[in-house]
C-alpha cells in the first residue's frame, strides 16, 4: 500500500553515493586534465589581458577618438557618434572608466570567440539535418540552464579568474549566433541555390559567394544578440573574478548601495545600446542590394 | 506515340547528337514522372517542348543538368554520361546553360557580377577577362547600361535577359530554357523572345520548354509534345501545327492556340 502513497524513490544512501561518484569522477577528471585544459585556454587569457591593458593604459582621449571613429564608420550616423562620445564622457566623469574598459575588453574577446566558433557550427548545422537535430537541444540547454549551474564545473575545472568568466559568458552568448547562422543559410532562396548548382559550383563556392552573403542579415542579427547576451552576463561573470562593471554592481547588491548599482547598471545599458545600434546599421549597409530595389 | 527512335534518327542522321537520352524513367515517390523517354539532340538543333502542366517537360530538361535525379535509363551529354560522380556532374553543368522561369539571379550581386561569378568560379577566368566577356554578352542582350544595378532594380524582362547573358558567359554548348517567359508580364515577353531568337540564329543548341507557339513556329527544328510523362508526338513545326497526329496534341493545340 505504501507504493500508492509514497513515490518510489532511490534509497538515501544510494542517492548519496550516486551523487558522490559523479562529483568524485569530475574531481578526478579535473585533477588529471585541469592543467592541460587551462593551458589550452592560455592564449585566450593572454589576449584578454593584453586587450584590457591596452584599453586601460591608452590615454582616454585616444580611446574616445577611436570609439568615435568606430561608431562613425560602423553606423555612418553623426547623431549616434555624438551620443557615444557624450555617453563615454559621462561614464568617465562618474568614475566608471576603468570598469567600462575592462567590460569592453571581455565583451570584445567573448564576441570574437563566439563568432569564430559559432558561425562554423551554424554552417555545419545548415549543411545537414542530422547535425541540426543533434546540436539544437544542446543550444537549448545552454540557453535555459541557470548560469550558476554551469559555473560549478567551470570553476572546479579552471578555478576563479578571467578565463572561466569568459567561458561562462561564451556558453550563454553563443546560441543566438549559431541558430541565426543556421537559419539564415537555410532561408536562402532555393531558386538562387539552384542557379548556382546549375553552373557546377562547388560547395565552398556556393557557401562563400551565395549562401553567406544572402544570410548576412540573419547572421548579423545573431552577432547583435550574442553581444547583448554577453553584456547581460557581465554581473554573473564578475562573481567568479572577471573585472568590469559587474563588480560594483555585486558590491551594490550586497551593501544596498542604490546609486552605485544604478549607475553601473546604466553604464552596461549604454554599452548595449551602442553595440546594438552600430552593429545593426553596419549589417544593414552590407546589404546594398536591398536599398533601392522595387521588388527585392 | 507511334514515333520510334528509328524515325528520329533518320530525321537527323547527318550530325552527331550532343545529348542522348535513352529509356529515361523518373519517379517522385510513387508518381511516375517520366516514362521511357528517348531523345537525341543534335548540335545546333533547336527543340521546343510543350505540353500541359504536370506533363514532365520541365522535369525532363532539369534531368539533363541533374537538377533532378533520374532512376532508370541514361543521359549522355557531349560524350559524358550523367552518373552520381560529382566531378562529372559539375563538368556537364558547366557546359549546359540554364535559364529559369523565375530568373534566379543572385540578388546580392550586380548584373555584371551575376554574369562573372560562374566563369570566375568554374572556368577560373581572370576577373578582367570575365568582365569583358560579360559586357560583350550584356550588349548582345541589349542591357549593358544596367551592368552596375542590382537585379531587384530591373524589370522582369530585363532580369530574364540578364539571366540569359549570365548563362552564356559560361560559353555553354547547350542552352536549356525552363518556361523562360511564363513569369513575365505580356509586354516583356517579346523582348525576351527576341533575345532567344537572336541566340538561336547564332547557332546555339537549344532546348526550350515554352507555351509560346509563335516562337516554336519561327525557331524550332523540332517540336515535342509531352503528356503524362511521355513524348506523345514530335515533328517539325509545319507538320506539328498543321497536321498533328494524336488526339491529345490536337486538343492541346486547340486549347492554347485559340487564346
Amino acid at each position: 500500500m505504501s507504493l500508492l502513497t509514497e513515490f518510489p524513490k532511490m534509497g538515501r544512501t544510494d542517492l548519496r553515493d550516486f551523487k558522490k561518484s559523479i562529483d568524485e569522477g569530475f574531481r578526478d577528471f579535473t585533477k588529471n586534465y585541469g592543467e592541460a585544459i587551462e593551458n589550452f585556454f592560455d592564449p585566450l587569457l593572454y589576449f584578454l589581458v593584453w586587450l584590457e591593458k591596452l584599453f586601460l593604459n591608452t590615454p582616454w582621449p585616444i580611446i574616445m577618438a577611436s570609439i568615435a571613429l568606430l561608431v562613425y564608420f560602423g553606423s555612418k550616423s553623426i547623431k549616434l557618434t555624438i551620443g557615444a562620445i557624450l555617453a563615454f564622457l559621462v561614464i568617465g566623469y562618474l568614475d566608471m572608466w576603468e570598469d567600462t574598459m575592462a567590460t569592453l575588453a571581455i565583451i570584445s574577446v567573448a564576441t570574437i570567440v563566439c563568432i569564430s566558433v559559432g558561425i562554423p557550427i551554424g554552417i555545419m548545422m545548415a549543411r545537414s539535418n542530422r547535425t541540426q537535430t543533434i546540436i539544437t537541444p544542446i543550444l537549448d540547454i545552454m540557453q535555459t540552464i541557470p548560469s550558476f549551474v554551469y559555473l560549478i564545473p567551470v570553476v572546479m575545472l579552471l578555478g576563479i579568474g578571467k578565463v572561466p568568466g569568459l567561458l561562462a559568458v561564451c556558453i550563454y552568448a553563443i546560441p543566438p549566433i549559431v541558430r541565426l547562422t543556421n537559419l539564415g543559410i537555410r532561408l536562402v532562396d532555393k531558386d538562387v541555390m539552384e542557379a548556382s548548382e546549375a553552373f557546377g559550383a562547388s560547395y565552398k563556392q556556393k557557401l562563400l559567394d551565395v549562401q553567406i552573403p544572402l544570410a548576412l542579415p540573419n547572421i548579423f542579427a545573431g552577432v547583435n544578440q550574442t553581444i547583448m547576451m554577453a553584456l547581460s552576463m557581465v554581473v554573473i561573470a564578475s562573481m567568479i573574478g572577471v573585472k568590469g562593471l559587474g563588480v560594483p554592481v555585486l558590491r551594490a547588491i550586497s551593501n544596498q548601495y542604490l546609486a552605485l548599482g544604478v549607475m553601473n547598471g546604466l553604464a552596461i545599458v549604454v554599452l548595449a545600446i551602442l553595440f546594438d545600434r552600430v552593429s545593426q546599421s553596419f549589417g544593414k549597409r552590407l546589404q546594398a542590394h536591398r536599398e533601392s530595389g522595387h521588388n527585392a | 506515340m507511334n514515333i520510334t527512335v528509328a524515325s528520329e534518327k533518320t530525321m537527323t542522321s547527318e550530325t552527331h547528337p550532343i545529348i542522348t537520352i535513352s529509356n529515361l524513367n523518373k519517379w517522385y515517390g510513387k508518381f511516375h514522372a517520366l516514362k521511357d523517354i528517348n531523345l537525341d539532340v543534335n548540335k545546333t538543333e533547336k527543340i521546343v517542348i510543350c505540353g500541359p502542366s504536370g506533363s514532365g517537360k520541365s522535369t525532363l530538361i532539369r534531368c539533363i543538368n541533374r537538377l533532378e535525379v533520374h532512376q532508370e535509363g541514361s543521359i549522355i551529354v557531349d560524350g559524358t554520361e550523367l552518373t552520381d560522380d560529382v566531378k562529372q556532374i559539375n563538368e556537364i553543368r558547366s557546359d549546359v546553360g540554364m535559364v529559369f522561369q523565375h530568373f534566379n539571379l543572385f540578388p546580392h550581386l550586380t548584373v555584371l557580377e551575376n554574369c562573372t561569378l560562374a566563369p570566375i568560379w568554374v572556368r577560373k577566368k581572370p576577373k578582367i577577362e570575365a568582365d569583358e566577356l560579360a559586357m560583350e554578352l550584356l550588349k548582345k542582350v541589349r542591357i549593358p547600361e544596367q551592368s552596375q544595378k542590382y537585379p531587384g532594380q530591373l524589370s522582369g524582362g530585363q532580369q530574364q535577359r540578364v539571366a540569359i547573358a549570365r548563362a552564356l558567359c559560361m560559353q555553354p554548348r547547350v542552352m536549356l530554357f525552363d518556361e523562360p517567359t511564363s513569369a513575365l508580364d505580356p509586354e516583356m515577353i517579346k523582348e525576351v523572345l527576341e533575345t532567344m531568337i537572336e541566340l538561336a540564329d547564332s547557332g546555339m543548341t537549344m532546348l526550350v520548354v515554352t507555351h509560346e507557339m509563335g516562337f516554336a513556329n519561327k525557331v524550332a527544328d523540332r517540336v515535342i509534345f509531352m503528356d503524362e510523362g511521355q513524348i506523345v508526338e514530335q515533328n517539325n513545326p509545319e507538320n506539328f501545327f498543321s497536321n498533328p497526329k494524336s488526339e491529345r496534341t490536337k486538343l492541346f493545340l486547340s486549347q492554347i492556340l485559340n487564346h
